[in-house]
Order: C-alpha cells, then structure tokens, then sequence
C-alpha cells in the first residue's frame, strides 16, 4: 500500500477534485484502506466548511442597502483613468491571461537569436581530427520540443554544449 | 459561483460587462449589487475588521469601474474584480505593517512530517459534526493569524470556491504554487485550531494505521 507521506499532500487536492485521473485512483484506494487518511480528509473537509460558514454568517449579517449607491454616487463624479495608468492595466490582465505564451514565445526568440549568433560567428580555427567525423556538431543545432507539461527547446552549441530551455508550466 | 466561463452566471456578466463599457450605469450597478457581498465576505476575512472590509468593498468596485474600459475579458470578470480586492486588502496590511509573506515552497519536507502527526480526535473523526460549534468559535482566530499570502489562498479556495487555475490568476502565481501553497496554508490552519483548543498532538500514539 501506498505510504501515507505520499498520500497526505494530495488529500487538499483530492478533497478540490483538482487530481489527475490516475492519481485520484491510487489516492482514493488509499484512503479507503487507511483511516487516518480517511480522518485527515475529514478534517479538511470540516476545517473548509467552518470557515466557509463563519464568513458566510458574518457577512449575511451585514445589510447591503445603500452599498451600491454609494459606490455609484462615487464613480459618477470618477474622472477616467489616465491613458498610462490604463495601459498597466490592461497589460496586467493581459499577462495574467497568457503569461505562459508570452514566456513560451520570449524563450523561444531568445534561442533562435542565440543560434543566429552562433550561426553567424567567424570560423573557429580548425578542428581535431575526431571532431571532424562529427558533421552536424560543426553548426548549432536547435529544436522545439515537446516535453509534457512543458514546452521548451534544445539548442545544441558547435562545441557540443547542449542549452536546454523549458518554458513555464502549459496554462 | 465557482467562475467557469461557460456557466450562465459569466455569460451574463459578460453581457454586463460590455453594456457598462458602453456607459451603462445600470449595467455597472447590478454587477456591484451580484458581487458586492462576495467580495466584502473576501475584504472580511482578509482584515477581519468590518469597517474597513466595507471600505475596501466599495475601493473595490470605484476601481473596478475606473478600469472597466481597460477590462478586455481573458479572464472573467470576477476573476478580475477579486484580484483588485485582493490587491486592495494586502496594500491595506502593508500600510498597517502587517503583511508577512512567506517562502512557501521552503520546508516541504518537514511540513509533510508535521500533516504525517495523527489527527486529533476532536478534529476529526466521525463525531466532527459536534466540532464544530467550538471549532466555528475560533476559525477566524486562526485565520487572522496566519500569513497573508495563506489567508489569501484559504479564502479564495474554501470560501469562495475557486478552481486551482482562477486561483492563480487572482494571485498571480504559476498553478504548482498554488497547489503547495494551499497544502501549507491548510496544514498552518490546522495547527492553529489545535493551539486554540488547546491541545496537544496526541504523545506516541498507536501508529498501527501508518504505512
């Protein structure tokens, strides 16, 4: 059976139903068979529905009348905001949105200019006699690759130095 | 409410959203009037005090409004407007010296040990139905003492409801975070109520049911 250190780091997760198929398997075959796995989930479980409930009663309490004609009674006398200040803005949501593209992107023309540098370098002075048999090693190599959850490239330099780069995790 | 863009609740908002670009007031006021106790629920947990979660409640949608024009949908609305009033909250804590952030991707191996010690029976267990009035009494203890990044978390996650990837995006961290994050800021809880209620982990305890 799987050991518990294994298990309790995933029971957050489980409990989210933010597991991997396969994982919530093994994860829910465990706690079938465990019961101190069964009674830590039940106390996230409980531990999540009392703080739900307190904030929720708290703020059931709270009368609303009147909250959103102050707030239009404030945004009516609102000036716009200024271009600059909108442009942050925008940006923000924009990267929060695709920030995994951008990076994917950025990393990607960074290893394709380091290869066009390397590419384009003078002529390195001749070459032992072993290094000669290797032909593809004369020049940089890169490639895209797919690695899972991640995309990235692997740049292969002329003195057969490789340059991994791996992109953030896929959104 | 859990935020899926398919879900009736953001097609409408999206519909709201777009009328109150065009400088539908009334559009702008039923959004408010949808999200208002939602957001002051998260303004609450976060500084406890009413007063000044009422305040930033209402800085929350002035800024929400002041940015609409700039709001181009990638991410949906509420998604959005919590990330203002999540902003708002911690510049809050910042202004009043309060703010404590935390490596949370450090210890992850002692703080496995620690969620490895035995749940304690008045936790856990079947009776946890009875916990709960004393546990009720003291989650907010717990909460306001914790750090603000896992107050954040705990929030958005267990009150709010919001998937591991929305998660991100409000707090503008990568998803793997916000996986660790949430696990420490569970187990930081968990260790509070048990201080609160005064109780020790149970002492060389049977661990027969360990593996």
């Amino acid at each position: 059976m799987t050991p518990c250190q294994d298990v309790v780091p995933l029971l957050g997760p489980l409990l989210d139903d933010a597991l991997a198929e396969d994982d919530r398997e093994w994860v829910e075959d465990h706690v079938r068979c465990c019961g101190k796995c069964l009674d830590r989930k039940a106390l996230l479980a409980a531990q999540a529905a009392a703080l739900r409930e307190a904030l929720e009663a708290r703020a059931a309490r709270v009368d609303f009348a009147g909250f959103a004609d102050r707030v239009m009674a404030r945004v009516e006398r609102q000036a716009p905001a200024p271009l600059p200040e909108r442009m942050r803005v925008w940006t923000s949501e924009t990267w929060g949105a695709h920030h995994g593209l951008f990076a994917a992107a950025g990393g990607l023309a960074a290893a394709a200019a380091l290869a066009m540098a390397v590419f384009l370098a003078p002529p390195r002075a001749p070459v032992a006699a072993d290094e000669t048999l290797l032909a593809d090693a004369s020049q940089p190599q890169l490639e895209v690759v797919d690695f899972g959850s991640h995309d990235g490239a692997v740049l292969q330099l002329p003195d057969r130095t490789p340059v991994i780069w791996l992109a953030e995790d896929r959104p | 409410m859990t935020g899926g863009d398919k879900t009736p609740d953001a097609v409408d908002d999206r519909r709201l959203v777009r009328a109150a670009q065009r400088g539908d007031q009334s559009a702008f006021r039923q959004l408010v009037e949808r999200y208002q106790r939602r957001v002051y629920q998260l303004a609450l947990g976060m500084m406890k005090d009413s007063d000044e979660a009422m305040d930033i409640s209402q800085e929350t949608f002035v800024r929400v409004h002041r940015y609409l024009p700039s709001f181009k949908g990638d991410s949906s609305f509420f998604t959005w407007t919590y990330r203002i009033a999540m902003n708002l909250c911690l510049d809050a804590q910042r202004r009043r010296g309060r703010g404590e952030r935390i490596d949370v991707s450090e210890g992850d191996e002692a703080e496995i040990e620690a969620a490895m010690d035995p749940p304690s029976a008045a936790l856990a267990g079947p009776q946890s139905a009875a916990l709960n009035a004393e546990l009720k009494d003291k989650i907010e203890d717990a909460l306001a003492a914790l750090s603000e990044n896992h107050r954040a978390i705990l929030l958005l996650r267990e009150v709010d409801g919001l998937s591991y990837e929305e998660l991100a995006k409000v707090l503008g961290i990568r998803k793997g975070t916000v996986m660790s994050r949430l696990f420490h800021a569970r187990l930081k809880m968990q260790r509070k109520l048990r201080e609160y209620l005064r109780e020790d982990a149970p002492k060389g305890e049977d661990d027969e049911g360990e593996r």
